[in-house]
């Protein structure tokens, strides 16, 4: 077993588009690696900043967020909420010491097998370079003592 | 039959729980004619001892109020709740982390350089902080020699229940009357609801905010304000006027006193049951009611509010689901 | 009661069995809490599979349903099927992608078996807080109303009546049934004979039973949802008997008053007693209350004494009713852009510059001039300038093409030339839009008539002016006033032509009706007003909104051909999901809105493109109409205090499926 630092990364997808590109990249054979874990939604506006918190909490290093072309959310206009929800993430996350990187949004159509698999692939690589997340909860479980 | 033994104890704090007893004025006679309280370091001289003492389960209720972060809060907190039938967390600091809990963004040791060493008004060029030890002169002898303990702090804070198991919550920075009077009552009265109840109504504050008649039925927001820099329409919802009050992500109880003072709610009473993260849920909302679908004038507006995550988690950093920031 | 999960392994194949460590993913799973058996199969999606599956939900009386295999997009439907004829509610199942998400896209046997224990170990989790659901459906009324009654309305007013299956009601704000078809002479690019085109539509419709016909009236308020719309009604008086004018208009003759007529664009006066032209439908003249004497004080009877049927009703008033239907199929048009906004054409400014709805009506028989095409003196015009793209394709105007005014313009020229054959025509063009069967040749005829064709620079590159604009009329010799064109052409030199007469082919916008109608339904509308479509390819006479629908140029300029496709393929929409004797299905995974939850914050009721979210004014709070909601949690994902829940996709099932992925 490697001792080299092996990223989980979540991928919030949808049904209708980012969630069809992902089973494209599989029906072309294309790579990423098994770090790399697919959450179902129906529609990306379903999408809670709540759960990407919890992502990150329950140690993934790098979340994604993938939804359908502006103008051709399946719902009309879902992932026009995600993105407006997705830029005041990145603002607040950035406070949060998370790193840009960690925190990906991006648009993926159902055909789109080999911009799944690259945006994936990218995600991994970048977030792989910065190293694990240390979220705060597991670096003061222990009760450190600031003054002793 | 004796009296029921109450406790209040105050961890990391500013007093304002303990004014809001004392602002119950004449709705304290009869509680206090009722019970016996057993510990109340601000008004009254019992010792941690007195409460040693005690059986386990002996004190019928232990209000707790503030965040716990230090070793002195974290053992009281235990010693309460050994000798308590009931722990009521009581206010935001103890309920969610509070103010204190902010400390969350940095690390303990980044707070007491900037309040022992760099701080404007402080002159401390030997760069002094607390410590938990120090040697001491014991009496006139100079030769003799003890040790000084002082508790240590922790470089989190912590809400209530990340330390010991908590009954029931009484919300607010500080609890509103009506709900601490409920709530002493019902205790009294032993008509509680289910443990681990939050002691105010489960809905979001603009139920009884008296604005909320005058909310559009869409949002639509081009600019974030803060209050001290714009004009603040008293008889308009503020949140549509584009002052970022967590109303909407609040729980009611305090009667939206803020708002009618012509001030956003801070959200100091927390989220409602069903919300695990008051400020990603607020987040959520807030970005939701921006009135543009053009990527950029989405950035500008967003660049309106300066501080999310300080706006957004004033109160609840320490039990949300990061609790806080990174510890580097 | 104990959970008991059922997990089903699929080898598909070798798709999945050969790229994994089976044995060590089946001893994981079943180590999982809950997990009550774990079977592995070659294939589950065909019979023997499906069988397998049903009879051991029955033998086993499994609580729940995980099938490791494919995409759920391939075999969600015939799992969830499995489940149901296992005795199992489809919504205590979850599949777990294996094969296009894993085995297909992962390098190395271990890595699979790792990705596929993690991923069953997210469906444990999540399939034992996932909720029964039952299939929705509700009764509906069938009827159909159709606001508008122009030729989209006509044509769908008739396929539906003839079906005979159904009621269905034609509501028209003018006294008769026509729209804008009624007003042309001739179409292009056959040149036919609109009112003998027209004639046997209105009368087929007149004579279909299930057509009820409501003119002279106005929609006031639409409440309700799919299946089940009320729509009220309010009917204008029309003075006159439906059931006993026969049209035959003696009164007009005698009628002492006169109004502008709106239907000849306001080019002439006609009797305050009136029909809007021969062989409206319904055939029944109508009262201009607002210009008749006896409605304004005096004591006159001249139209009642001279009426052979006694059709006659003084005493008739406005009627509002309240009509029931299933769905609305909105075919309210849309007008001419007011070419006055641009004050470079000249019109309104200038005599003889006309627009082409105005010149229709100029040479139509029935017109204000009898067909006869002349300027305003009287006399024939020697020289016209037809100038396309008046105030569109520029941003000051009409950012967009309306597409047949190109045509309309080529239909002026053409006719101009037939009645006046030595008649020196130009056409000012920026680019000829000529979609269709016929019209490039339709185009290139013109063109052989010995019509000018000059192309300008851009849209806004031509002004109209007076010649010798300071000379007063000489009222003995109006003709002699010239029109001065002067244009920018393509190449960029500019040049002055001096005409008779102007005809400008504007744009079309959205008419005022589709305007009320859009707000009365808050239908969203694109950036030019026009009624959006649900997709502008696959389906463009659905609104947003379920079970309303939209044809015609109430949703985008378009000819009369494909207007009334649209008019069919709506009826095609309502024959299809509106069903006599059937109920409506409705989406099963909504949202939903706990009242005993919701403060009204009303965050969530503008985020909702499908207007499923109203605010209750009674109990203050947020209300979602699930016969509405398409399911796609964006309002759950908004709300700041967690009243809002999407089924079969909860926060809770979130939250344990991304626990249960990570650990």
């Amino acid at each position: 077993m490697s001792d080299e630092f092996e990223p989980k990364i979540i991928a919030f997808v949808c049904n209708w588009c980012s969630y069809g590109g992902a089973d494209s990249a599989g029906n072309s054979r294309l790579k990423y690696n098994s770090g790399v874990k697919l959450v179902r939604v129906m529609c990306s506006g379903r999408i809670d900043p709540q759960f990407v918190l919890e992502a990150y909490k329950n140690g993934a290093d790098g979340v994604l967020v993938l939804g359908c072309h502006p103008g051709d959310c399946h719902y009309q206009n879902g992932n026009y909420k995600t993105l407006k929800r997705a830029i005041l993430m990145e603002k607040m996350l950035d406070q949060f010491g998370i790193e840009k990187d960690r925190f990906i949004l991006d648009w993926v159509a159902a055909s789109e097998g080999q911009k799944f698999a690259a945006v994936v692939n990218q995600a991994y690589d970048n977030v792989k370079a910065l190293g694990p997340l240390n979220i705060r909860t597991l670096a003061t479980s222990g009760k450190e003592l600031v003054n002793e | 039959m004796s009296k029921p033994k109450i406790a209040f104890y105050w961890c990391a704090s500013c007093g304002g729980c303990e004014e809001a007893i004392v602002d119950l004025d004449v709705d304290i006679l009869p509680v206090v004619g009722a019970v016996d309280i057993v510990l109340w370091p601000i008004a009254l001289d019992f010792k941690k001892s007195d409460i040693e003492g005690f059986q386990d389960g002996e004190i019928t209720v232990s209000f707790i109020n503030g965040a716990v972060r230090t070793e002195e809060q974290q053992e009281m907190v235990h010693l309460l709740r050994k000798k308590s039938k009931l722990v009521v967390a009581f206010g935001a600091c103890s309920q969610l982390g509070g103010i204190p809990g902010l400390m969350n963004f940095s690390t303990g040791k980044n707070m007491m350089d900037e309040i022992y060493k760099n701080s404007p008004i402080v002159n401390n060029t030997e760069g002094t902080i607390p410590r938990t030890k120090c040697e001491v002169d014991l009496g006139d002898n100079k030769d003799e020699k003890g040790e000084l303990t002082l508790s240590g702090m922790f470089n989190h804070v912590y809400p209530l229940d990340q330390i010991i198991d908590v009954d029931y919550y009484l919300p607010g920075c500080a609890p509103t009357k009506n709900i601490v009077v409920g709530a002493v009552n019902a205790i009294l009265t032993g008509n509680l609801p289910a443990k681990g109840t939050v002691l105010s109504p489960n809905k979001a504050l603009c139920e009884e905010c008296k604005l909320n008649s005058t909310k559009p039925d869409k949002f639509t927001i081009k600019e974030f304000k803060r209050p001290h820099l714009h004009k603040v329409d008293p008889d308009k919802c503020l949140l549509s006027q584009g002052f970022i009050c967590m109303g909407i992500a609040t729980r009611a109880g305090c009667g939206a006193q803020c708002i009618s003072a012509n001030m956003p709610c801070e959200g100091c009473f927390g989220p409602t049951d069903n919300v695990k993260d008051q400020g990603a849920k607020f987040l959520s909302a807030v970005a939701s009611m921006i009135d543009t679908d053009d990527e950029e004038e989405i950035k500008r507006v967003i660049d309106t509010i300066d501080d999310p995550a300080g706006y957004f988690y004033r109160f609840s950093l320490a039990s949300s689901i990061l609790q806080g920031k990174e510890n580097k | 009661m104990q959970n008991n999960i059922g997990i089903f392994m699929c080898g598909c194949g070798t798709n999945i069995k050969d790229m994994v460590n089976m044995d060590e993913i089946t001893a994981y799973a079943k180590s999982r809490p809950g997990v009550g058996l774990i079977l592995v199969n070659d294939f589950y999606c065909n019979i023997d599979g499906k069988n397998l599956i049903k009879e051991t939900i029955r033998k086993e009386k499994l609580t729940h349903v995980i099938v490791v295999g494919c995409s759920p997009k391939t075999h969600l439907a015939t799992f969830e099927k499995c489940c149901e004829e296992g005795g199992l509610n489809a919504y205590y199942l979850q599949m777990v992608n294996a094969r296009e998400q894993v085995t297909w896209v992962t390098e190395g046997k271990q890595n699979s078996t790792e990705k596929i224990k993690s991923l069953i170990n997210g469906a444990v989790n999540r399939v034992v807080v996932q909720e029964a659901l039952e299939k929705k459906q509700i009764d509906c009324n069938t009827d159909v109303v159709i606001i508008g009654g122009g030729i989209a309305g006509i044509e769908a007013a008739i396929l539906i009546g003839q079906a005979g299956d159904r009621n269905v009601y034609i509501i028209e704000k003018e006294p008769s049934l026509g729209g804008n078809i009624v007003k042309y002479d001739e179409v292009f690019p056959n040149m036919e004979c609109a009112p003998c085109m027209v004639a046997p539509r209105l009368s087929e419709l007149s004579s279909l039973e299930k057509v009820k016909v409501i003119t002279s009236a106005e929609v006031q308020d639409i409440v309700g949802y799919f299946g089940n719309y009320s729509i009220k009604v309010k009917q204008n008086a029309k003075y006159v008997d439906e059931q006993k004018c026969i049209g035959c208009q003696a009164c007009f003759e005698v009628c002492p008053a006169t109004y502008s007529s709106k239907f000849d664009e306001n080019m002439r006066d006609k009797k305050a007693i009136d029909i809007l032209f021969p062989g409206s439908v319904p055939n029944c003249a109508f009262i201009v209350k607002e210009k008749c004497l006896r409605f304004n004080g005096q004591d006159c009877t001249l139209c009642k004494d001279s009426c052979p049927f006694d059709a006659l009703k003084y005493d008739d008033t406005d009627k509002e009713t309240v009509v029931n239907a299933g769905a609305i199929i909105v075919a309210t048009g849309s007008e001419l852009y007011d070419i006055a906004k641009a004050p470079q054409y000249g019109y309104k400014r200038i005599d003889n510059v006309y627009t082409t709805l105005e010149f229709e009506r100029i040479i139509a028989q029935t017109g204000p001039t009898d067909g006869q095409l002349v300027l305003k003196s009287g006399d024939a015009p020697k020289s016209v300038a037809v100038i396309h793209c008046a105030g569109s394709k520029n941003k000051d105007h009409l950012p967009y093409c309306s597409g047949i005014c190109c045509l309309n313009a080529l239909k002026a020229s053409k006719i101009i030339k037939h009645r006046i054959p030595d008649v020196k025509v130009t056409e000012l063009y920026v680019d000829l839009t000529l979609p269709g069967k016929q019209h490039h040749d339709f185009y290139e005829g013109i063109k052989h008539e010995g019509v000018d064709f000059v192309q300008l620079k851009n849209s806004a590159a031509v002004s109209i002016d007076q010649e010798n604009a300071n000379i007063p009329i000489d009222p003995n010799n109006p003709a002699g006033i010239k029109i001065k064109v002067t244009y920018t052409d393509i190449h960029g030199k500019t040049d002055t032509i001096s005409v008779d007469m102007v005809v400008l082919s504007p744009g079309l916008v959205p008419a005022q009706s589709t305007r009320n109608i859009q707000e009365m339904l808050k239908l969203p509308i694109d950036k030019n007003g026009f009624l959006s479509e649900d997709n502008m390819k696959l389906n463009e006479v659905s609104s947003t909104i379920e079970g309303i629908f939209i044809a015609g140029t109430a949703q985008y300029p378009k000819d009369i051909s494909a207007t009334v496709n649209q008019a069919l393929a709506s009826c095609g929409k309502v024959f299809s999901k509106l069903v006599p004797g059937k109920k409506l299905d409705v989406e099963v995974m909504v949202s939903q809105i706990d009242q005993d939850l919701c403060a009204g914050c009303k965050v969530c009721i503008a985020l909702c493109p499908y207007k499923a979210i109203n605010f209750n004014e009674d109990t203050k709070k947020s209300e979602l109409i699930d016969v509405l909601c398409q399911g796609c949690g964006t309002c759950v994902a908004a709300c700041p205090s967690g009243a809002a829940k999407s089924l079969h996709f909860t926060d809770k099932q979130i939250f344990e499926e991304i626990k249960g992925v990570l650990a």
